[in-house]
């Protein structure tokens, strides 16, 4: 006996009626179990005549329905600090950002290497992020290559609070250089430069803290720090990361000088009598008194042996506490005090130029406005703040960045002048990193003779009067 | 009458078994084929057709000709890569031959311990080259390095600044590079291995001495090896990128600046799509010259067992 062939008509019959029935299965709406937490009152009873009401805590197991269908959402995507800190926050405030906004749904991708050689793949291909972390030069390469979003038509709609409240320096960077109203960015963090010191060392060889130093107390002072042994110098006043152009430019403002011209983007100003007096300040300390190490005699030029004594100073900012401090714990006491003086008297302190953009190819230009305003606003800016110990973009924020502060590092938590990182913004001597209209070409004259100069002490300051005219007729033929 | 009807001509032709296997042959190695139209040629028409251009591969797109060609002889860093490439190339090939060779017929003995001779001087080529250029970057540094307080145990000192140095940073990288010349000396192992030992037997019987055996038995045996060395050599070193990127970022004052290194920078850092494609056909014909140049002399010097001179 046959048993009759499943014929294909019969077959795709079959199949139809099972994918409409699995159709409305799935719009059926589901009946989920949640578990919630909640206080409720429990009656207890102590003795046999008294009951006591308490609240208490309890679980308890509620049915929820859920529609089947859910509500589109749009996602947007930004790239932010790779510090598994900055994700963990992220993970925990940004739920609040979706609750504000149903219809967005955000996602964060840590900063990967070789960032900006991934997103302008990404860019090409059509699928980069739509926000993202942006700084300095990088900023400008964005904006002159139609990478990022001009947001001048957004920025009517942030609070005015934060327009009050971030540095104007700082918006007045960002904005376009033409005269035009067009901005690509909003602040993201401060990084302002100050002075770390190793106060236990200043004690030890008996010199004043540098509260208020100028450029010539860091040298003479700075000779009482230099300690040789067996041949060596062992021991160095202070450093600082001079052969990148933001910590080169930060020695230039001290003198009052300039690496790029304020009022014009091609000129550069190294051959300025103040530009000129930095240099031959920092060719006294590195090569003559040899107050700073020279790139040679440390091990890491990039991580100077502040935490090992070697270092009693280092021009730096925020971003290096939490390394020093667990490198330090309770070995030494260490401070902050200002960037020193100009021979002016004038004070200079980088700000860092970190901000978000948005990505000009983004999709969905609307929601992730709503995201930005996000990271700027107090939620976005606590991530950033308890993540990577960066100061906040607005000023009114600095209370809740000491509390951070002094929770994260306890033992800092008194007698730390944490307001030096506050003092730039407040007092108004705060800039932010000068740029070239083209960076590219004026880096390639201006680190090989940074090189020289720093590493190898090849050329004097002299020298940069004929780099200055260089990188000018480089930028200025390339950006016309 | 009936009219006898030529038989009806069938409707496709039969394709010959010559065709048939011709077109198996093209199927098997499809795979290959469409990955290299797709992934090389045509990425290599298309960096043409962009070095004809100005543009960023994002919004801007002018049409320059030839501009970026002319243009490259005049600019200083493109001259200033092009030489120290050249220099590093014809310094690093023939020391990298010398050094690989000479480990090859040390190893060639029959000694105990071999295999692991052979190994350690392998090492070297397996190590990844982040690791490499870790660990030379403190065996470099003039104060502390392990070379200068060997140097200095001998009386030279102070040692040589190395990457600090515009005149040293290049030979320091050179140093490298002939350190890790094992994979090349495995190559020269397997050559050395193949000569028929009986070319030797037969030159002893006629009085040849070593020198003249190596001259003229062990260097035209292996000439297609040292060939081979040669010409794959020429074209790495020439693309030499990692050392200069990650030791020195091509200074000091570009004394490290690789034609490669120039081009990334151009390409990835400076969005210059156009003049970094015009550099890289710049850098091709070079390379297909010296490498046609190689060729051509191979004639007078290379020994095929199988070629038939005239």
């Amino acid at each position: 006996m046959t048993g009759k062939k499943l014929g294909r008509r019969e077959f795709l019959k079959l199949m139809a009626g099972a994918a409409a029935g699995s159709a409305l299965a799935a719009c059926k709406p589901q009946i989920v179990k949640e578990t919630v937490v909640v206080e409720k009152p429990v009656e207890k009873i102590v003795k046999e005549t008294v009951v006591v009401t308490e609240e208490k805590v309890v679980k308890e197991t509620v049915e929820k329905v859920v529609t089947a269908t859910p509500v589109p959402r749009t996602e947007v995507s930004f790239w932010g600090n790779p510090l598994p800190r900055y994700a963990e926050n992220i993970a925990r405030y940004l739920p609040r950002f979706e609750e504000e906004h149903p219809t967005i749904k955000a996602t964060y991708v840590p900063y990967p290497d070789e960032g900006e050689a991934k997103f302008l793949a990404m860019a090409v291909a059509g699928n980069a992020p739509d926000v993202r972390e942006n700084a300095g030069s990088n900023y400008w390469n964005h904006v002159r290559n139609d990478l990022a979003m001009d947001l001048e038509q957004y920025y009517s709609d942030l609070p005015r609070a934060y327009m009050e409240d971030w540095s104007p320096r700082f918006l007045e960077w960002l904005r376009a250089r033409d005269g035009s109203n067009s901005i690509w960015g909003v602040p993201m963090r401060s990084l302002h430069m100050v002075l770390l010191y190793n106060a236990s060392l200043f004690d030890e060889v008996g010199a004043d803290y540098p509260l208020d130093w100028n450029h010539d107390e860091y040298l003479s002072e700075g000779a009482k720090f230099r300690k040789e042994e067996d041949g060596r110098v062992v021991r160095w006043a202070g450093h600082s990361i001079v052969k990148a152009d933001l910590w080169f430019e930060q020695k230039l403002k001290a003198f009052g000088g300039n690496l790029v011209d304020p009022e014009d983007w091609t000129r550069c100003a190294l051959g300025e009598p103040e530009s000129q007096e930095a240099l031959e300040w920092l060719y006294k300390a590195i090569w003559e008194d040899n107050i700073w190490p020279q790139t040679a005699q440390i091990e890491n030029y990039w991580y100077a042996p502040f935490d090992s004594g070697g270092i009693a100073s280092q021009e730096c900012a925020s971003w290096i506490i939490g390394v020093w401090y667990e490198a330090i714990q309770e070995r030494f006491r260490w401070d902050f005090a200002p960037y020193p003086k100009g021979p002016g008297g004038t004070r200079a302190a980088n700000a860092g130029a970190d901000c978000w953009t948005m990505w000009s190819g983004s999709p969905h230009p609307d929601e992730a406005w709503e995201l930005m305003k996000w990271l700027v606003s107090d939620d976005g800016e606590i991530c950033m703040m308890e993540a990577a110990g960066s100061e906040p973009a607005r000023h009114s924020l600095y209370g809740d960045w000491y509390e951070i502060m002094k929770k994260q590092f306890p033992l800092m938590a008194e007698d730390t002048n944490w307001q030096a990182f506050e003092q730039p913004m407040a007092e108004g001597f705060d800039y932010i990193t000068g740029v070239f209209a083209d960076p590219g070409i004026a880096g390639e004259i201006l680190n090989p003779a940074l090189g020289q100069f720093i590493d190898a002490g090849e050329v004097t300051p002299d020298y940069f009067k004929g780099i200055a005219d260089e990188i000018t007729a480089a930028v200025r033929a390339e950006y016309g | 009458m009936v009219r006898a009807s030529a038989p009806a001509a069938t409707g496709r032709r039969r394709l010959s078994l010559k065709t048939k296997e011709a077109i198996a042959g093209y199927l098997f190695i499809s795979p290959w084929l469409i990955g290299f139209v797709v992934f090389v040629l045509g990425a290599m028409i298309a960096s043409l057709v962009i070095s004809l251009y100005k543009t960023n591969l994002l919004s801007t797109f002018r049409f320059v000709g030839f501009d970026h060609y002319l243009g490259a002889f005049q600019d200083r860093l493109f001259r200033k890569a092009l030489s120290v490439t050249t220099y590093y190339t014809f310094t690093v090939v023939p020391l990298q031959t010398i050094s690989a060779l000479s480990m090859a017929l040390l190893l060639n003995q029959k000694l105990r311990g071999q295999g692991t001779f052979r190994t350690i001087y392998y090492l070297p080529s397996v190590v990844s080259s982040v690791a490499t250029i870790s660990v030379w970057w403190w065996m470099l540094n003039p104060d502390v390095g392990l070379i200068n307080t060997i140097l200095a145990k001998i009386g030279i000192d102070p040692g040589p600044r190395w990457l600090l140095s515009q005149q040293w940073a290049l030979p320091a990288i050179i140093l490298m590079a002939v350190w890790g010349s094992g994979g090349s000396m495995l190559i020269f192992l397997g050559a050395l291995q193949g000569i028929p030992k009986e070319l030797y037997e037969s030159a002893m019987l006629d009085g040849a001495a070593a020198l003249r055996r190596f001259l003229h038995i062990t260097i035209p045996m292996i000439s297609s090896t040292i060939f081979f060395s040669l010409v794959m050599g020429l074209i790495g070193a020439f693309q030499v990128f990692g050392a200069s990127y990650l030791m020195t970022e091509g200074g000091p004052n570009n004394a490290t600046l690789t034609y490669v290194l120039y081009l990334y920078r151009k390409s990835f850092q400076q969005l210059r799509f156009g003049y970094a494609s015009a550099l890289a056909w710049i850098l091709f014909v070079i390379l297909m010259f010296f490498t046609l140049l190689m060729f051509k002399s191979s004639d007078v010097w290379v020994y095929y067992e199988t070629e038939l001179r005239k």
